[in-house]
């Protein structure tokens, strides 16, 4: 049996100074990788493949970690080493934008659409009436929320001539900020005398931020950064570093890019044999910095470029086939810790460790795809598993979870809302409580 | 029980080697993390439904509301349609992966999806599925195949054509040599017997569905199961999924049943015939409405499974319910039945019909019946059975049962008015479709009473109970699980 392993994309060069030093206990054989393919060689090399090697990854806690991954036997382009520097810049950038983003264009959105309601409110009231007014919330949105629409709300009656009153005027107003299965619905009833008129309009649902804190050390935040009808097993976000940066979706079929920019957006078809069942499971490589995104959908690993949208190549990954995977960007696929999962528990997947732990792992609830689910950071000990954070709560069901071990990128999941039936992407990330 | 995936952790310890054979076991089996219980396959699950299904031939439809929706569910497991509706009411790909239309919306074109085979091994191809559709659609269109598609031409504009092939009789079969037929869905009709008023049918999975094959083996459906023996069967353990009318959710649940409801998609409601002298005063109208206890209906005869409805279409669908608030004004009832100068409980009484073979009606309509006559109305029910199918006399006012079959808000109400015999405009903007809801509930054609939900009682072996949340089932993601880990009810 041949054993296929990926090699690390990303130089190893890069790390090289810190894996020496979390790794100088292990005697390492020289490697015999692809001429242009950087990578560790773990011991025991014998039982692996001759050019198989390990892949060393470095988690936010600066710790590093050797994990085997699949192994490219050889790349259309030449690997460059990258400029650190200039990597830490993206990836500050990137970051800036991926934590910035959300917030700034669910305010915008709020705020534009109060504006659309007090147009159309405005668009009825006589010009200079005096108007009096008050708002509902039926919907999920937060009091401070329901403020800040209120506010703009005003201020856009009275940009437009509406003179406002707080009682005892001609023509009272009540907003009410409701909601439907598909879009938030937000309404405005104008009484004048004996008559009535409502306007109405539908407001996009936008992403929230959740997190959970306590005393344990770990602190689990997610943020959503999709949502949709569409079954999706994995999704990222990933940038060329430079300009443009791309929404990259894995269907069971295949894969949807949008461009982030232009918004215009694209499915490639993948072949797979994902329909044999309806149990569909695949994962992207969202970590690395480029035009192309690597992935997973059973039974090969694939490539593809963002910018021309095409489908590079595909390779099986199956023994049968030889296990050779060509010109294909590494992706890790996700594992699960040693032992049977913690009490009440359902899946379990390993994760970098962080706040300075090791054996750590990412677990699910043990329901079914009807309930409710969460993620809890557990950490192995000699007596068992010991809970390092407590449950984050989803809306749903999570229908996939990838740990963020390595080259996957940010540990991620995806989650079937059981209220509004979507499936909705969230980016995990933690944070050490002092 | 949670997906294994494969233990990767003790590399270190147990060697390369071990490393090794977990990668491989990764890419082999299941290298992935898919959080939730990880499916099981086989098992026969059993179904019980009130209504029986004669046929689930789409060419010998029933005409019958419920016979058909029956028809439907049951032939949704065997057939496909060229595109489904998701969650979210929207249209996706199934048979058709893509389609197109000209300007006028007169000629559509879908493309069919390819390596489709019928059960029966026969690949789906566009002139079978022309064929198929040519018989459903009638002479007033015109199916045609293409080397990858299927054209449909009509004389008018049709703009929702993809969305009414979404729905009904409109699958994709196949007619074998001896006059069989077939399907591409997860399952095949496999046996079919009748014992007195039941009906047994057996669906087995379709291992070659080109959407994957089912989990389940087998689906054994008891067709033609009262209300009461199905609750009975529930709770016994001797079915697996059966329906639970709203008045008997609460009562099962109580027994340790779990249940399942549906977003609510029913909407009881009494319609006028406007035209009649009896009711022909708005007043009166009005009064009635006034009159009616909406929220003794929903709490005591539903049994908490209702929604007080001022509206036509549920909240969760519109989003603006609440501009329909809900009055109960006994002495402002009075007062316009007063001023509309009827006195019907000297005069000719009201007229009401309703379908008395569905119980839940006849409850309703019984208490319908004594809000009246609160305030002075006298009613003469109507709820005669001829040849088992309700027919309406000449009756003043209805009191009906709708299912809400789209979740999109605009086709659902087209489907509400439309069953009420109001005229349906333009429904696209936000103001157009509240406007024709506005106007029947204003002009007190139509009176809302509950919106109620669909349920089903489950044994604690099913899970993945994923329904659409406006009703029916998808028996083809279900499986069933140890008894021990299913618990609670679904919403």
């Amino acid at each position: 049996v041949r054993l296929a392993v990926f090699a690390a994309q990303i130089s190893v060069d890069e790390f090289l100074p810190l894996a020496k030093f979390k790794t100088h206990r292990r005697k390492t054989v020289p490697p015999k990788p692809p001429a242009d393919t950087h990578c560790a060689m773990p011991r025991l090399l014998a039982e692996m493949a001759p050019n198989g090697c390990a892949m060393i990854s470095r988690s936010l806690g600066q710790r590093a970690k050797f994990s085997f991954v699949v192994r490219t036997a050889k790349r259309s382009t030449p690997m460059m080493a990258a400029d650190r520097s200039i990597l830490s810049f993206r990836v500050f950038l990137f970051l800036l934008a991926a934590i910035g983003i959300p917030t700034v264009a669910r305010c915008s959105t709020l705020e534009d659409s109060a504006r659309e309601l007090a147009r159309k409110i405005a668009e009825v009231v006589p010009p200079g009436e005096k108007l009096s007014w008050e708002i509902r919330n039926l919907s999920p949105l937060k009091p401070g929320e329901v403020f800040q629409i209120g506010q703009t709300l005003q201020a856009e009656l009275q940009e437009r001539g509406v003179r406002l009153e707080s009682s005892g005027a001609a023509v009272t107003v009540v907003v009410t900020l409701s909601e439907n299965f598909k879009n938030l619905v937000w309404t405005g009833e104008i009484h004048q005398s004996d008559s009535s008129q409502v306007v109405l309009i539908a407001v996009e649902r936008v992403a929230e931020n959740r997190a959970f804190s306590n005393a344990m050390p770990v602190t689990i935040r997610s943020e959503k950064f999709w949502e949709g009808a569409e079954r999706i097993l994995d999704a990222g976000e990933i940038s060329n570093g430079v300009n443009e940066s791309w929404l990259v979706l894995l269907l069971p079929n295949g894969l949807r890019i949008q461009d982030k920019q232009t918004g215009s957006a694209s499915t490639i078809e993948v072949p797979s044999d994902q329909n044999a069942g309806r149990d569909h499971w695949g994962n992207l490589n969202i970590a690395q910095t480029g035009n192309t995104v690597g992935l997973f959908l059973a039974p090969q690993v694939c490539t593809a470029n963002l910018e021309t949208r095409v489908l590079l190549g595909c390779s099986a990954t199956q023994v049968a086939t030889g296990g050779m995977i060509v010109d294909m960007i590494p992706v890790m696929f996700d594992v699960a810790p040693a032992g049977p999962p913690p009490a009440g528990k359902g899946t379990v997947v390993e994760m970098t460790p962080v706040c300075g732990g090791s054996n750590e792992f990412l677990a699910t609830g043990a329901g079914d795809y009807t309930q409710r689910d969460s993620v809890q950071v557990f950490e192995t000990e000699s007596s068992g598993a010991g809970a390092l954070s407590r449950e984050l709560d989803f809306p749903g069901p999570i229908t996939a979870l990838h740990a963020g071990q390595s080259v996957q990128g940010a540990p991620r999941a995806v989650v079937r809302n059981l209220t509004t039936g979507n499936y909705e992407a969230y980016r995990l990330s933690f944070s050490c409580v002092q | 029980m949670k997906r294994i995936v494969c233990r990767f952790h003790a590399c270190s310890n147990l060697g390369v080697a071990l490393v090794a054979l977990f990668a491989l076991g990764a890419m082999a089996t299941a290298a992935h993390a898919a959080p939730s219980t990880r499916p099981r396959i086989g098992g026969t699950l059993r179904v019980q439904m009130s209504e029986r299904v004669d046929t689930i031939d789409p060419r010998q439809w029933p005409s019958a509301p419920e016979q058909a929706a029956a028809a439907e569910r049951v032939g949704s497991l065997v057939f496909d349609r060229l595109v489904q509706l998701d969650d979210h009411g929207t249209l996706q790909p199934a048979l058709a992966i893509s389609w197109q239309h000209d300007a006028q919306s007169k000629r559509w074109q879908f493309r069919l999806r390819a390596g489709v085979k019928f059960s029966d091994g026969t690949p789906l191809t566009p002139p079978i599925a022309a064929m198929a559709l040519q018989q459903l659609l009638g002479a007033s269109f015109d199916v045609s195949a293409t080397s990858d598609s299927v054209v449909i031409q009509t004389e008018h504009s049709l703009p929702d054509l993809p969305m009414e092939l979404a729905a009904g009789r409109y699958f994709i079969f196949h007619l074998g040599d001896d006059n069989s037929l077939t399907g591409t869905g997860p399952f095949r009709d496999t046996m079919r017997e009748s014992v007195g008023a039941i009906d047994m049918v057996v669906l087995v999975a379709n291992e070659s569905c080109w959407a994957g094959r089912p989990f389940l083996d087998k689906i054994g459906l008891t067709l033609g199961v009262s209300p009461q023996q199905q609750a009975n069967a529930i709770s016994f353990g001797q079915a697996d999924v059966v329906e639970l009318p709203a008045s008997e959710v609460r009562r099962t649940a109580q027994r340790g049943v779990r249940t399942a409801s549906s977003d609510p998609v029913e909407l009881f409601a009494l319609v006028f015939d406007a035209s009649r002298p009896a009711v022909r005063d708005a007043r009166l109208r009005q009064a009635i409405s006034l009159a009616i206890d909406r929220a003794s209906i929903a709490d005591v005869i539903l049994q908490r499974q209702g929604i007080v409805a001022g509206s036509l279409l549920p909240n969760w669908i519109s989003g603006y319910a609440h501009l329909f608030p809900v009055t109960s004004d006994l002495p402002r009832a009075k007062d316009l039945l007063a001023a509309s100068g009827r006195e019907l409980s000297r005069s000719v009484p009201l007229v009401l019909f309703y379908d008395s073979s569905d119980a839940e009606v006849r409850a309703v309509a019984d208490r319908v019946v004594v809000n009246l006559r609160e305030v002075g109305i006298t009613v003469q029910v109507s709820g005669q059975i001829a040849d088992g199918k309700a027919k309406p006399l000449a009756a003043d006012v209805r009191l009906v049962r709708h299912h809400i079959d789209a979740p999109e808000p605009a086709a659902a109400l087209s489907g509400l008015l439309a069953s009420f015999g109001e005229a349906a405009a333009d429904l696209e903007a936000a103001e157009q479709i509240y406007a024709a809801e506005r106007a029947p509930i204003d002009a007190f054609r139509v009176i809302p009473l509950v919106h109620v939900s669909e349920s089903y009682g489950l044994s604690p072996e099913v899970r993945d109970w994923m329904a659409p949340r406006w009703g029916g089932w998808r028996l083809e993601d279900v499986w069933l699980g140890p008894p021990s880990a299913a618990g609670g009810n679904s919403p």
